[in-house]
Parts: structure tokens; sequence; C-alpha cells
């Protein structure tokens, strides 16, 4: 297969795989509504980001994991915007169980894996550069 | 004192007729980051800068001028 096909199914084969691994936990556990529902979304979201990546936009370099320079430096803001606003609302909803007399996990053990990361991510980089 | 760059990638480029597509095929980088390095939303890696600067057989310093915006 070209590269420039293999990169383009590259990303919604990803989502495929990830999809049917989260739908077949959902039946697993019983669920089989839901595990419809995400493997539903699944194959949409893979045809919808196989299609876009077809187009030259900045978003289909993206989606077909074939950035410039500038389009992966999007994609890395875009990620640690994404941690940022997941860690608060982590932390948020620790904080909220702590007032309400609960215990906080998974929220507080997730804030501390984020943590750990976070500080092991600077020492690697940093070792690096 | 702020800093900002200033470029004459536009110009050099309208110079030698080439589309900013045409540019970013040349370049290996997509129409959308030439024109955002144009319009200054964007500043180039190093590489990237030396390479504009070596498509248009002029210098880095050339191309990209450092201004203060008082």
């Amino acid at each position: 297969m070209p590269t420039a096909q293999r990169r383009r199914v590259a990303v919604p084969i990803r989502v495929m795989l990830l999809g049917t691994g989260l739908a077949a936990a959902a039946f697993a556990g019983g669920v089989p509504g839901a595990a419809m529902g995400i493997l539903l979304t699944t194959i949409l979201g893979a045809a919808a980001i196989w299609i876009v990546g077809g187009t030259s936009s900045d978003l289909a370099a993206i989606l077909r994991s074939d950035p410039d320079e500038r389009q992966a430096q999007i994609t890395m803001r875009a990620g640690v915007i994404t941690a940022i606003v997941l860690f608060m609302a982590c932390a948020a909803m620790a904080a909220r169980m702590f007032v309400q007399g609960e215990r906080p996990q998974p929220y507080l053990d997730l804030c501390i894996i984020a943590a750990i990361i976070y500080g092991a991510s600077i020492l690697w980089l940093k070792h690096r550069h | 004192m702020l800093v900002t760059v200033k470029n004459l990638v536009r110009s050099s480029r309208q110079a030698v007729g080439l589309s900013q597509a045409e540019l970013g095929i040349a370049l290996g980088v997509s129409r959308q980051t030439i024109n955002a390095i144009e319009t200054g939303r964007y500043l180039p890696s190093l590489p990237l800068a030396l390479s504009l600067a070596q498509y248009f057989d002029t210098t880095v310093e050339a191309l990209f001028d450092l201004t203060d915006d008082d």
C-alpha cells in the first residue's frame, strides 16, 4: 500500500481498534446497549476521519498523521490544552467529593498519576534537550 | 520591549509568480503554513527559514527582520 494511503488509514484503524475494545468491554460487562452505541459511534467516527483525511486542510493532514511542522505544533498544543483541562476537571471532582465527605477516587488517583507523568516527562525531555 | 518578526516571504513569492500552494509543495509544507508565515501568525523553524531563504536565493536575514513594537 502506498505511503500516503497507509497514512490515511492509520488513524481510522487506531480509532476502530480502540472503539472495538471499549465496545467489547461494555459487552463483557453486561451492557450490550452501550456496546452497540460505542461500536456505531466508532464506525461513524472512523469513516468521518477517513473522509476528512482525503481533503487538503490542516485537520486532514493531522488526521493522516502527516503534519508539517506547524500542524505538528498545533497537535501538540491541543494535547497540552486537553491534558490541562482534564487535570483541572479531575482536581475539581476530587475537591467536590472531599467536600461531600466521600472518597475522592478515582479522581485524586488520576491527578497523582498526571503529576508523576508530568514530572517524569520534564526530566526525560530535559535530558534529551 | 515587544519584538516581532516581519518577513518578505509574500513579496518574494509573488515576485517569482508562485502560489502559496506551489511554494508549499516546493518546501514540503502545506499551503496553510505558507499563509500563516506570510501573515505573521507562525514563525518557521530554522530549517524551514533556511529552506525559504535558499529557495529565493537570498539570506535568512534578508527575508526575516526583527522589529521593536514600542
